[in-house]
């Protein structure tokens, strides 16, 4: 059996041809074989008129009487149940492990079939009249034990083992429960892409020398950091394990929303720097920037639990190249907003050095790369086809070796479900995967991407060593499927590139919303005059799927309260990138002066039954960047633009928005690393 | 001496009394599929198109032998089956699963091209780890010889290495054709020499039927152990 898996569905569908035409040919040889065997009486004369030498021979060897026809369409074969396009559906929740080649591990019934048709189609012919006929007179041994590989070889043998190492990186548990498993555990280097924000966290604590409450919740560690203020000790410990997988995200943050956290944040203030234990390397190099600034980044939040820090952080107001880029690219809005001093108007920074950091592990990056890149426009597939690695630096120098394994990324998207893995090779500077790696993907879309392929080392304990990368802008790719060598590049801080800045921070959507805030008539002047906040969520716009389509729905939180009962959340609208909701939130219960330290938070998902992918995201506030007397991270996500429209008296501010986000394309909440960035954001005036 | 011909007849035609299979390897580009074309259409396209995983091709002939067998004066009709194998690495799992089903091999490089020259070697071994047999007949051919101007390879060096391994070599074009046709007949003469030796040998001593030796006068004579390792 061997692995076909790099085929792709047209190239199969060719090669199945060729094979057809050869089983018409065998079969036209079978029945001369059976003519010639009843005229036939010359013995000798036979054997060489039905290549029976031939076969006599090759069984010598090849213990098997199998044409190699037969083995590749059996291996064709088994391939059949999973349809790549079947494949492509389960992608997104398997992500890269589900790679066709781990489904040697079964045995599709067809394979069995086939497998008895070809020995008998084949070959019995011959043998039936052949080994019985001549061998018995003739002198060859009797090579009785002519094992067919497809029953004697256990299946799967090789590609668990290969899957295996795989595994122990992207492995998934499902948790018993959320709150008990107390860290998303990452695959190492996943975690390090997104530990920018723990190392923030970090940096915090140890600049601040107090306990804090600093909160990074980020998408991924969202059911995670939460968990472990609970229970801090199985942190280090499971966090070496596997990642953590939500069976519902938005299940999680509800519960996670309800959590008082704040106390148990200041009774550990450990739990950030457990996380980044692994990051050491990482963090240390980010600490060296200047510790002011530092302080400032705040952390981006998909997962939206209020983050509150003990006062010292100020939410940082950085306008740098990227901004001012983006501003020019919105610069109406911009001005706008700027001059409204109601809403804040943030940025996300172009602080990617999550993705674009520093080598992680100190590993030496040399070697080659050597590659495959073609569109299959059948199947809307994007094929990185990886053919081997040359001469990679030594990961682990005690153990001189090195068991790398390939990666994929369409950056900008980062997220785990943009995600794609080779299997792990073990103990080899030279690796040769021959692995096809997919992308469903509009050919139009793809070109908008930068593909990143990455070697890294798999190390057991969890510490994945970068071992280099190439990067391919692919509007420059002329389709061409030709071979590529490469030298593997370090990872080069790039992050304010303008290139990469404007990759990573695209727009990805128009949200048009309304507020306004509604005193209520109160009967009683003691009572405390509240009102209500409306959120009118009219419609997104221009959405960017990557993985289409896309089932948008916005959801909808005051800040700081995130409890759970203060989500709102819209109807899905399904398949669209334009999806119009008309949904007003309504908020009660808050008092003017509330108003200043309130934050409204609008997040638009992509439902999935599974797990809701993050789509965007913005946070609205007045801008003081206050909230309750204590600071609150109310940078508004990735939000780059506000128009307000309208200002009416005191009382009732109505605002319309058109928000446009930032775009890292579709992002599941758990594997963000974007979010994670340290963010900085301007505050409005 | 053998004589081949081409058979005249299409291939719904009747019947055939032998069916050989041959399979043609070498780096990608050689000109693998483009020699296979000219030799059973006897044209060409110089357009380069990459063979996906395999193919093969078909093509009758008579082979009249005077061999020991007795079919000596009797063109037998022959239909040899030609397998084309793509030359790209990503495919080599594929096409090394073809090499066990076939009898002879025709391992061609690029005399414009050193690399693929320099991987005969490499060939070689993926031909004896995987073939139907250790030693299985193997015509070397420096391909693209009409492009003398370009020519990177020297035919003494092919023939130096042709003879360690102890099979015959040809300077061939696809292009305009030159030796297509022999290189083939030669590795046909050689399969059926061999099946003779394979088939009599239960009944001729060792040794004797090398003598009948092979034909054509690029042919390096196989080394003599190539016999004993003959596995039938």
């Amino acid at each position: 059996m061997i692995d076909l898996s790099y085929l792709t569905e047209e190239e199969q569908e060719m090669i199945l041809s060729v094979l057809k035409r050869d089983a018409e040919l065998k079969h036209k040889e079978e029945q001369r074989v059976k003519n010639l065997q009843k005229t036939e009486r010359d013995k000798q004369k036979l054997k060489y008129l039905t290549g029976e030498w031939f076969y006599e021979t090759k069984s010598n060897r090849h213990r098997d009487k199998i044409h190699g026809s037969d083995i590749v369409r059996a291996s064709m074969s088994r391939r059949k149940p999973v349809t790549i396009m079947e494949l492509t559906q389960i992608w997104p929740r398997k992500s890269s492990y589900l790679k066709s080649e781990s489904k040697d591990i079964y045995i599709p019934p067809e394979l069995s079939g086939l497998i008895g048709e070809s020995s008998s189609s084949a070959h019995d012919n011959r043998d039936d009249h052949y080994q019985v006929a001549e061998y018995k007179s003739s002198a060859h041994p009797q090579t009785k034990p002519r094992q067919n590989p497809f029953n004697s070889r256990p299946f799967g043998l090789q590609s668990p083992v290969k899957t295996e190492g795989h595994l122990q990186t992207g492995v998934q548990q499902i948790p018993e429960n959320l709150h008990q498993v107390p860290a998303d555990q990452q695959p190492a280097e996943e975690s390090k892409l997104n530990c920018a924000p723990k190392i923030l966290v970090e940096d915090h604590n140890k600049d601040l020398a107090e306990p804090r409450s600093s909160q990074v919740s980020e998408p991924s560690d969202s059911l995670v950091q939460q968990g472990g203020s609970e229970a801090p000790g199985p942190i280090s410990t499971a966090q070496k394990q596997a990642s953590v997988r939500p069976l519902s995200i938005s299940k999680s943050l509800e519960d996670l929303a309800t959590l008082p956290s704040n106390e148990r944040w200041k009774n550990d203030p450990r739990s950030g720097i457990i996380q980044t234990v692994e990051e050491a390397p990482h963090s240390l190099s980010i600490a060296v920037l200047d510790p002011e600034q530092m302080k400032r980044l705040s952390v981006s939040v998909p997962a939206f639990i209020h983050e509150q820090d003990n006062g010292r952080e100020s939410d940082c107001l950085s306008v740098n190249s990227f901004y001012s880029e983006r501003q020019r690219k919105s610069s109406t809005n911009t001005n706008a907003s700027a001059s409204s001093g109601l809403a804040s108007m943030s940025s996300v920074s172009g602080s990617v050095t999550n993705i674009y950091g520093t080598d992680f592990g100190n590993v030496e990056v040399k070697g080659t790369i050597q590659f495959a890149i073609d569109y299959v426009n059948k199947l809307g597939e994007f094929h990185i086809f990886i053919v081997q690695c040359r001469d990679l630096a030594v990961a682990e120098p005690k153990r001189n070796r090195s068991d790398p394994y390939v990666k994929c990324y369409l950056l900008p998207d980062k997220a785990k479900l943009g995600k794609r893995k080779t299997s792990v090779k073990k103990k080899t500077l030279n690796p040769t995967y021959n692995e096809i790696l997919r992308y469903k993907i509009p050919l139009e879309s793809l070109k908008v991407h930068t593909l990143n392929i990455s070697v890294w080392h798999n190390d057991i304990f969890g510490r994945n060593s970068f071992l280099g990368e190439v990067n391919m802008d692919l509007s420059e790719w002329d389709n061409n499927s030709h071979m590529i060598d490469r030298i593997l590049k370090g990872r080069t801080v790039t992050p304010y590139s303008p290139k990469h800045a404007s990759l990573n921070m695209d727009m990805c959507g128009d949200m048009r919303i309304s507020l306004r805030f509604l005193l209520q008539t109160s009967q009683s002047n003691k009572t405390p005059q509240t009102g209500e906040i409306q959120v009118w969520v009219k419609e997104c716009t221009n959405l960017i799927s990557i993985r289409r389509p896309i089932d948008p729905f916005v959801k909808c939180s005051i800040l700081p309260d995130s409890h759970q009962k203060k989500r709102q959340k819209t109807r899905v609208v399904k398949r669209t990138t334009n999806p119009v909701f008309n949904h007003t939130m309504v908020y009660e219960g808050l008092r003017p002066e509330d108003l200043r330290d309130t934050c409204v938070e609008l997040t638009v998902w992509s439902h999935d039954r599974l797990s809701n992918h993050f789509l965007g995201g913005t946070r609205l506030n007045l801008g003081t960047g206050k909230s309750h007397g204590t600071e609150v991270r109310a940078h508004t996500l990735r939000c780059c633009s506000v128009v307000v429209v309208e200002r009416r008296h005191v009382d009732v501010f109505v605002i319309s928005f058109v928000i446009s986000f930032a775009n890292g394309a579709v992002r599941i909440p758990f594997f963000i690393p974007r979010f994670k960035d340290a963010v900085k954001y301007r505050r409005g005036k | 001496m053998s004589e081949i011909q081409q058979a005249a007849l299409t291939m719904s035609d009747g019947d055939y009394d032998y069916l050989i299979k041959f399979l043609a390897l070498g780096d990608s580009g050689v000109g693998k599929t483009s020699f296979l074309y000219q030799y059973t259409d006897g044209k060409f396209n110089s357009k380069f198109i990459t063979t996906v995983g395999i193919d093969f091709r078909e093509k009758r002939v008579v082979y009249k032998s005077n061999g020991p067998d007795g079919a000596a004066g009797r063109g037998q009709r022959i239909h040899i089956q030609l397998w084309d194998t793509a030359g790209q690495e990503r495919f080599r799992s594929l096409t090394t699963a073809f090499f066990r089903d076939a009898m002879g091999f025709l391992l061609l490089f690029d005399l414009t091209n050193e690399q693929s020259f320099l991987n005969v070697r490499n060939w070689m071994s993926q031909l004896q780890m995987h073939a139907y047999c250790e030693n299985p007949d193997i015509v070397l051919c420096g391909n693209k010889c009409d492009l003398e101007d370009q020519r990177f390879v020297k035919e003494e060096e092919a023939r130096e290495l042709a003879s360690k391994y102890g099979i015959p070599y040809f300077e061939t074009s696809a292009a305009n054709g030159d030796n297509v046709s022999q290189a083939v007949e030669v590795l046909l003469d050689l399969i059926m020499k061999r099946m003779e030796r394979c088939v009599d040998r239960s009944w001729i001593p060792d040794g004797t039927m090398r003598s009948n030796g092979h034909s054509g006068s690029e042919m390096v004579e196989p080394p003599m152990q190539e016999k004993s390792k003959c596995a039938c």
